[in-house]
């Protein structure tokens, strides 16, 4: 089709306004990046005005601090990644167990239990309440109270009855004929039609944990069980790298540890860059994932 | 009674004549089948209850004096005590104010963008640089505000990049966006809509998805121009999406974003900063007054669901497409 002139000249703006934008969100994050691998001396003879690494001067001095060792950063990414992985699997075993019988449209009962669940999406408790209900369960200082208040999340669980709803139900019918139970079709034939849900609910809840901050603050007491956000918030409030390692751990490092700007920086990153290297992998189905399972049912 | 599934075309008649001679059997092993739907809805049911109803219930703290040992049924029930403490309170105006100031921003900025954004990304011809984009947009939205506070501070503070490049050769001196009250609700807005505008754009794209392209084929024989087809195809496609979210947005309204509020609020700032649920955070755990605290949730959280069904019900009477 021939564009007119207008608008030659709108797609024109559009790619430029798309190009500062893209640029806006990627600013902050190089601008961190940079920071962490950039020794002190250089970054203040520029001003603080370096966006990009000077590639000659690139030092990983204080990556090498916050990992090397007895090193407190990796005893919170492993607190993260426990909860990441059991958590999430969890959680979808548990949404994809309500979803499943809910998006049977003939079930008797399913408007009762959805309008259960949506009253609860339209009011909470609230802070108190809910701390009160969890410390009551015998949650607190426990990492269980990271999971199991938050076993489902109404939201997900609606998107993802929409899909289970969305799929052709001649399959199951005809599993059925053929003698197989709910639970063996929900796993042998609804899980593999429903990977794209089920990779970006994974993702979601996922996410939720790795970024968990408030959660943590409020449940978690022990220092021990703390996760990436929390321990990345202490860092950047703390004024010396110290904090970073265990006493007795590379005696040397310690006495001639990197400046602590640099330390925060790379603390930052080194909570971000996990995201950004799954992001990818999933981003590809969350699209169809959100798109097929938020069709108003 | 639950009827025997209707047999698909796709199955083969052989099958159907068995299951048909075997109806009786196939009518028990139904009902057996269904109560193996109703067992898998039993973990979810417990849950909701416990977690999300006794919270509701446990709202009656508001109350009563609560009894941090006795727990709630030995605490003293005082009526409305806390809420006339809370309406007495000059501190609670000042933060039911900044809550709405805040979060009224973040919605007449907020609330447009993505859809603004979601028309451009729809016009883009190279599928490559769409793709690019699109998820370069949606990437903040997966980062945590501990992180993104981390990123803008730096970013932001007195002699980071923004002030050393851009404000101080334009004003002649930096702004302190942390610290100072006249540029920390700005602060908010902008890392608030920085963080979401991309992501917002997917459910307005999955509208746009869904119209169909025979309109805008008939529209330009018609002889109507890209704006035309814009005013007349694609925001009516997409307008009972859009009143959808703006009904949801509303109960969010006394919530101005509490991790990212506690993560950058600080002394200076907390005149025009602190919101209602940082208020409620301070009261409630730092200071453990458990009913004052959640005498404030529960007109927070009350209020909020007074504005979805009002706002739903103002929707439907003007003919649009409410939540349900």
């Amino acid at each position: 089709m021939k564009m007119t002139r207008g608008e030659r000249i709108f797609s024109v703006f559009n790619i430029i306004f798309m190009c500062v934008l893209n640029f806006i969100m990627l600013a902050p994050m190089l601008y961190v990046l940079t920071l962490s691998i950039m020794p002190e001396h250089i970054i203040s003879q520029h001003n603080h005005e370096l966006l990009l690494p000077i590639p000659k001067y690139i030092t990983l001095e204080s990556y090498r601090y916050i990992f090397a060792g007895n090193s407190q950063l990796i005893h919170a990414y492993s607190v993260t990644a426990f909860l990441v992985i059991v958590g999430t699997a969890i959680n979808i075993v548990f949404t994809m167990l309500m979803a499943y019988p809910l998006s049977k449209t003939d079930l008797k009962g399913r408007t009762a239990v959805m309008l259960y669940v949506f009253i609860t999406m339209l009011i909470g408790g609230g802070l108190i309440p809910t701390y009160l209900v969890v410390k009551a369960t015998g949650l607190i200082d426990s990492l269980w109270a990271l999971i199991i208040p938050n076993l489902i999340s109404p939201w997900y669980m609606i998107i993802m009855r929409n899909f289970f709803a969305a799929l052709p139900q001649e399959l199951l019918e005809a599993a059925m004929m053929d003698g197989a139970g709910e639970f063996t079709i929900l796993w042998r034939i609804v899980v593999p039609l429903s990977i794209p849900v089920i990779a970006t609910m994974s993702l979601f809840y996922g996410v939720g944990y790795w970024n968990n901050f408030f959660g943590v603050l409020i449940y978690i007491n022990s220092p021990s069980k703390w996760t990436l956000q929390p321990f990345l918030r202490q860092v950047l409030i703390e004024a010396s790298p110290r904090l970073l390692q265990e006493s007795g751990a590379l005696q040397e490092m310690l006495k001639a540890p990197p400046p602590m700007e640099q330390v925060k920086m790379a603390t930052i990153m080194a909570a971000t860059v996990p995201i950004l290297v799954i992001y990818p992998f999933v981003q590809k189905y969350f699209v169809k994932g959100v798109m097929i399972g938020s069709v108003k049912g | 009674m639950n009827l025997p599934p209707n047999i698909p075309l796709a199955v083969p008649v052989k099958r159907s004549a068995e299951s048909v001679a075997e109806a009786p059997r196939t009518f028990r092993q139904e009902f057996r089948k269904r109560r193996l739907l109703y067992l898998m809805l039993i973990p979810a049911i417990i849950y909701f209850f416990i977690y999300r109803y006794l919270p509701l219930f446990g709202v009656l703290v508001a109350f009563t004096d609560y009894d941090i040992i006795g727990g709630v049924f030995k605490s003293p029930w005082v009526g409305l005590k806390y809420f006339r403490m809370l309406f007495a309170d000059p501190y609670f105006w000042r933060v039911l104010r900044n809550t709405l100031i805040i979060s009224i921003y973040k919605l007449v900025w907020g609330f447009p963008a993505p859809i603004i954004l979601a028309l451009l990304f729809n016009e883009l011809r190279s599928q490559n640089f769409k793709r690019v984009t699109q998820s370069l947009s949606y990437l903040p939205n997966f980062l945590s505000w501990v992180i993104l506070y981390g990123l803008f501070y730096q970013f932001l503070y007195r002699s980071g990049l923004v002030n050393n490049v851009i404000i101080k050769p334009l004003l002649g001196h930096p702004i302190d966006f942390f610290g100072d009250s006249r540029y920390f609700r700005s602060l908010l807005v902008i890392t608030d809509v920085w963080k979401n505008v991309g992501w917002g754009t997917i459910i307005y794209l999955a509208a746009l998805a869904g119209i169909n392209p025979e309109l805008y084929e008939a529209a330009s024989i018609d002889g109507a121009g890209k704006w035309k087809q814009a005013l007349h195809i694609t925001l009516p496609g997409i307008r009972s999406v859009i009143s959808i979210t703006l009904i949801l947005s509303m109960g969010g309204i006394l919530r101005a974003g509490f991790e990212q509020v506690l993560l950058m609020q600080n002394p200076l700032v907390f005149d025009v900063g602190d919101i209602i649920d940082t208020f409620t955070y301070r009261v409630g755990l730092v200071d453990q007054n458990y009913s004052y605290s959640a005498a404030v949730g529960l007109f927070q959280s009350v209020t909020g669901m007074l504005l979805v069904l009002g706002v739903n019900r103002v929707t439907k009477q003007m003919g649009q497409e409410g939540i349900w």
